[in-house]
């Protein structure tokens, strides 16, 4: 049996008193895993501001072309376009990818006319309209809609800056388009 | 008096500056209509450009910031010497101001805070810039009198 010296002996015990205490508190200290949480959903003014357009969209089709109403066509393309606008917007908040990945199939801004709006969406629950009339009627509603997101959009949230613009354009076109369907 | 470090100052100064554009190019405009309900359209936007102009000037002495003077000549896009031409040139003057109070309405979140005066007032501003534009724009191609984000860059 090989002697080792006291030093090598009270080194040693030190350094397994060490580990020893480093053990007892490591088992002692309460574990945190970390669980991953779901970012925020997106901003509910914006999801119902999507329904809404798909809701409006949904309508033009509805009514078709008309060739005394020229204009149609084009108001149609004006709502799509606010559709990909309003889609590009949402793609900004995790919520809403993470939402949407769950999704068996993601309604598109110009898609279907079928294709329903955010879940609990006010907007959604809307019958689709069918006539010129009924269009000029929710074109002004929704500018309404938008209007009040813009005024009581927070400054301070993170996506302010491009939002608030957007969707002001968009109930300035819509009121527009009401003007024309008049 | 400056008032440059104020983005609220910022965007008043640029739709003040469109609403400029508005009162020297109306009349240029208003010589080649001659439908009477034209020109009575341009008389009333005219007009109404003409007390946006003076309650902008108000309210940026009210922020102690100079409100900018109307240029000495603005020059449309291309020559007006007719009623086509007059049509493109008023829908660049309501494109302008469209521009104007968006940028505006980008300068009321900047600038923090609710500033719900301000951003009722961009949202107004705007909207009366694209009921105006579609007007001339319908007047001019009856089939496309609208544009999906009006006072978009």
């Amino acid at each position: 049996m090989a002697e080792i010296s006291r030093r090598t002996l009270l080194s040693r015990t030190v350094v397994l008193a060490g580990l020893a205490v480093g053990t007892g508190l490591g088992f002692a200290k309460g574990v945190r895993h970390r669980v991953a949480e779901p970012p925020p959903p997106a901003p509910a003014a914006l999801t119902d501001a999507l329904s809404r357009q798909q809701r409006l969209l949904a309508g033009y089709r509805a009514v078709g072309n008309d060739p005394a109403r020229p204009a149609l066509a084009g108001l149609r393309a004006d709502v799509t376009a606010h559709g990909d606008a309003l889609q590009a917007l949402l793609e900004r908040y995790p919520g809403w990818r993470l939402a949407q990945a769950g999704r068996p199939a993601s309604p598109s801004a110009s898609g279907s006319p079928s294709a329903s709006g955010s879940p609990g969406s006010s907007a959604s629950a809307a019958p689709v309209v069918t006539s010129v009339t009924s269009l000029a009627a929710a074109s002004t509603a929704d500018a309404r809609a938008l209007s009040d997101a813009v005024l009581a959009w927070p400054a301070a949230e993170q996506h302010a800056v491009e939002v608030v613009p957007v969707l002001a354009s968009i109930a300035a076109c819509l009121t527009s388009h009401a003007q024309v369907l008049a | 008096m400056t008032g440059a470090s104020d983005p609220i100052v910022d965007g008043l100064q640029r739709v003040l500056a469109a609403q400029h554009l508005a009162v020297f190019g109306y009349p240029v405009i208003g010589v080649h209509l001659s439908d009477s309900a034209e020109v009575d359209r341009a008389w009333q936007w005219e007009a109404s450009h003409r007390l946006r102009r003076d309650a902008l000037a108000g309210q940026l002495l009210g922020r102690h910031a100079d409100p900018k003077s109307a240029a000495s000549d603005y020059s449309p896009p291309a020559p007006v010497t007719d009623r086509a031409s007059a049509l493109g040139w008023a829908v660049r003057i309501e494109e302008s101001a469209a521009a104007g109070y968006r940028y505006l309405l980008g300068c009321a979140v900047r600038a923090g805070g609710e500033q719900s005066t301000i951003r009722r007032q961009a949202l107004a501003g705007l909207a009366e810039a694209a009921r105006a534009a579609t007007y001339w724009r319908g007047l001019a191609s009856p089939d496309r009198p609208t544009t999906p984000f009006p006072g978009a860059p």
